[in-house]
């Protein structure tokens, strides 16, 4: 049992796409969310109940595929929630959302208690025999396993859905300006709550792919904050689905620096190396900011604006 | 469409996307940050016991009323597992003479001084707070409840009804050094934990001095994640000393599962502590040191019952039972296993001490000198690392 020592930056960049992709589901299904105006600051609380329902069906038998699909729906379920109060009600954004993400720790650590210490078989790298083992991008593009691709995909197909389909040009519409958007007969509430719906079931894959691929296992509380970067992500990305696929993998970078340039034996405080993707993101969000605010890739106009039903149709 | 909806929708739209921002950082910093300053875990989560109205004591049956707080959930197979495990043992021993109730999963919050004061008014006799973080609150209970004895788990308080426990852990981290280094080839060894404090340098040194008394040239890369609980950063830990060479790993955290499934998926050995991981790793699972809590229990439940009982702290190795190795696996070879049982025997005689000099720290400076060992004090205050030891802060 022995290990070839990998090239840092070799070890690095193959850990950032996996470290990545989870953020990047939660994410992308975000940008959607925010896209149509609605901001969702539960993806912590969907990503955990994700990762447990994902847990729970393998355990109990299901395919991993079965396995991911559920983790998507259950989180969908919590979204239908906050779908159901700011959309339906008008309740607050901001506070639905904080409530959903404890909502969502709570419920996901309580059903999640059976499977601690569970063991399963989970997703494991492709590994194709030839590509896996070249040199430098076999471990960095090939030794990943199926959700890295599909988070790719997903980011993609989100972009051309956006902004090159009806109902993307519809979301956008929502979230820049719901009234109009109403008066030239797009269906409002129901763009905004397939918007929400879409990014629930984004969340709940992206903790699904915590549990099932990068750690094969369930712990309470596991995504440990990532919930809540992806929602920083999705605004430092200006809120399109390519740049926070990159966002997320450059967070997934800086967040895997940490324990590879320990590993290198190298004496920097862990607490600072800790630090590095927090700050990492911030300045992303600052720096992003600064620049775009000029260009006009501003943020949707409507974002965390409910849209008053009643009041519309009397105009 | 009137320019007011624009208005509305466009101008206070960007100003509360400020507070937006403000409210989103605050909320980062908590769920990133959160972080314990010492022994163990950062796991919370709201009470399990579900809505039964009274948490199971038996005050009218004669029995001793026995109460165990585990801040985590016990099917952990780690820190909390193994005071469940402790606690079952007890059971096992004296159940004619001690009734044990469980409440799992207790932040070390105000919660946790709820939950004590509700044990002591459904009739608790003994209450053991086994997470670092009820120190506090157990002693504020301890001094309104002076009939009831309290024992915390690591702590460094007493109170005239509150004494504590723990365990020389150092002794078996020690024999699972020196397994290790019998077992794999490889002279690179890799240590995945939490913070360096001083109950991680005890193991961390006391493995790698066990490792180089089989080989001179062991090293050990090590990689705070900065919490007890983060599965994928234990995960991503373990990838990394994979990829950097290493061949066996020591998984230091609450849980070690993540660790020792990384390892194994990784093809290299590994080491955890608390409990036995072999199911989550066939192949490469070496061995663990166990804290064994069931020993500590019964002495201490055994004196409450006696009448012997005191507030000075309580603690042992090999010789006393309260520590252990955990079996070991197949990879481990049958004079690595002779080996053990020869050490553990010497330990435990006292024949042989795990922190004897000449030892020198990380940067070549001889801290103990030949022929003296450390005391037990001195090795709870660790602040320094052995020599072969590499990575995070200077020390």
């Amino acid at each position: 049992m022995t290990s070839d020592s990998m090239p840092l930056i070799v070890a690095v960049l193959s850990s950032a796409l996996r470290s990545g992709t989870g953020i990047a589901f939660a994410a992308v299904g975000e940008t959607f969310a925010e896209r149509a105006g609605v901001i969702n600051l539960g993806i912590e609380g969907m990503m955990l109940v994700g990762a447990m329902a994902g847990v729970m069906t393998r355990v109990n038998g299901g395919s991993l595929v079965l396995a991911v699909v559920a983790a998507g729906v259950a989180a969908m379920l919590l979204a239908a929630l906050h779908a159901y109060a700011t959309v339906g009600l008008g309740g607050n954004q901001i506070v639905s959302g904080i409530a959903l993400s404890i909502v969502g720790t709570g419920l996901s650590g309580f059903f999640g208690r059976p499977y601690v210490g569970v063991q399963f078989d989970g997703i494991s790298p492709l590994n194709p025999p030839g590509l896996a083992s070249l040199p430098i991008v076999g471990p960095i593009l090939f030794q990943q396993d199926v959700l890295v691709y599909v988070a790719i995909v997903v980011s993609i197909l989100a972009w051309w859905v956006l902004f090159r389909t009806r109902l993307g040009l519809d979301i956008r519409a929502v979230g820049e300006n719901p009234d109009a958007a109403f008066a030239h007969g797009v269906a409002v509430v129901r763009v905004r709550v397939t918007a929400i719906l879409v990014g629930g079931f984004l969340a709940g894959v992206g903790g699904a792919y915590l549990s099932l691929a990068y750690t094969h296992l369930w712990a309470e509380k596991m995504t440990a904050g990532q919930g809540w970067i992806a929602v920083g992500l999705v605004i430092a990305a200006r809120w399109r689905p390519i740049e926070t696929l990159i966002a997320a993998y450059a967070f997934g970078a800086l967040t895997v620096l940490h324990p590879h340039l320990q590993a290198t034996g190298i004496a920097i405080s862990p607490y600072f190396l800790a630090m590095v993707p927090y700050l990492g993101a911030i300045i992303a969000l600052v720096v992003t900011t600064r620049i775009f605010a000029r260009k006009g890739h501003a943020l949707p106009a409507a974002l965390t604006r409910n849209f008053q039903f009643g009041r519309s149709r009397r105009t | 469409m009137n320019l007011g909806n624009s208005n509305r929708y466009g101008i206070t739209g960007r100003r509360h996307f400020k507070s937006m921002l403000v409210a989103i950082f605050i909320a980062a910093l908590l769920g990133g940050c959160r972080e314990r300053p010492a022994v163990q875990q950062t796991n919370t989560q709201a009470p399990a016991q579900n809505a039964t109205p009274t948490l199971g004591f038996t005050k009218d049956s004669g029995k001793l009323q026995v109460g165990f707080i585990t801040v985590g959930p016990v099917s952990d197979f780690g820190y909390n597992y193994q005071h469940n495990q402790g606690r079952l043992a007890l059971e096992a021993k004296m159940r004619d003479k001690v009734h044990t109730v469980l409440v799992e999963n207790i932040p070390e919050t105000a919660e946790v001084e709820r939950v004590m004061q509700r044990m002591v008014d459904e009739g608790a006799n003994v209450i053991f707070a086994t997470s670092y973080g009820y120190l506090d609150s157990a002693l504020r209970v301890a001094q309104r409840n002076p009939k009831v004895t309290f024992m915390h788990c690591l702590g460094a308080k007493n109170a005239p009804n509150l004494g504590t426990y723990s365990a020389s852990l150092w002794e078996p981290a020690y024999v699972a050094g020196v397994v290790t280094a019998m077992t794999a080839k490889n002279p690179r060894f890799g240590f995945v934990t939490s913070h360096p404090i001083p109950p991680v340098f005890w193991i961390l040194n006391a493995f790698t001095l066990g490792a180089q008394s089989v080989n001179k040239n062991v090293t050990v890369d090590v990689v705070y994640t900065n919490s007890w609980n983060n599965p994928s950063a234990e995960t991503e830990a373990v990838k990394s000393l994979a990829d950097k060479g290493v061949g066996a790993v020591y998984v230091l955290v609450d849980s070690p599962i993540a660790g020792v499934q990384a390892a194994e998926r990784a093809g290299i050995y590994s080491v955890a502590q608390h409990a036995d991981l072999s199911s989550f790793a066939p192949k490469g699972w070496i061995t663990g040191s166990v804290w064994g809590w069931g020993k500590v229990y019964e002495d201490v439940v055994g004196s409450v019952l006696n009448h012997t009982w005191t507030n000075q702290p309580i603690s042992g190795g090999f010789k006393e039972g309260y520590v252990s190795v955990a079996p070991f696996g197949p990879a481990v070879p049958a004079a690595a296993q002779q080996k053990s049982h020869e050490l553990i025997r010497k330990i435990a005689s006292g024949e042989i001490s795990v922190f004897q000099g000449p030892i020198a720290d990380s940067e070549g400076k001889e801290r103990v000198a030949r022929g003296k060992s450390m005391t037990v004090p001195e090795i709870l205050s660790f602040d320094w690392v052995v020599k072969g030891v590499r990575g995070g802060p200077a020390h």
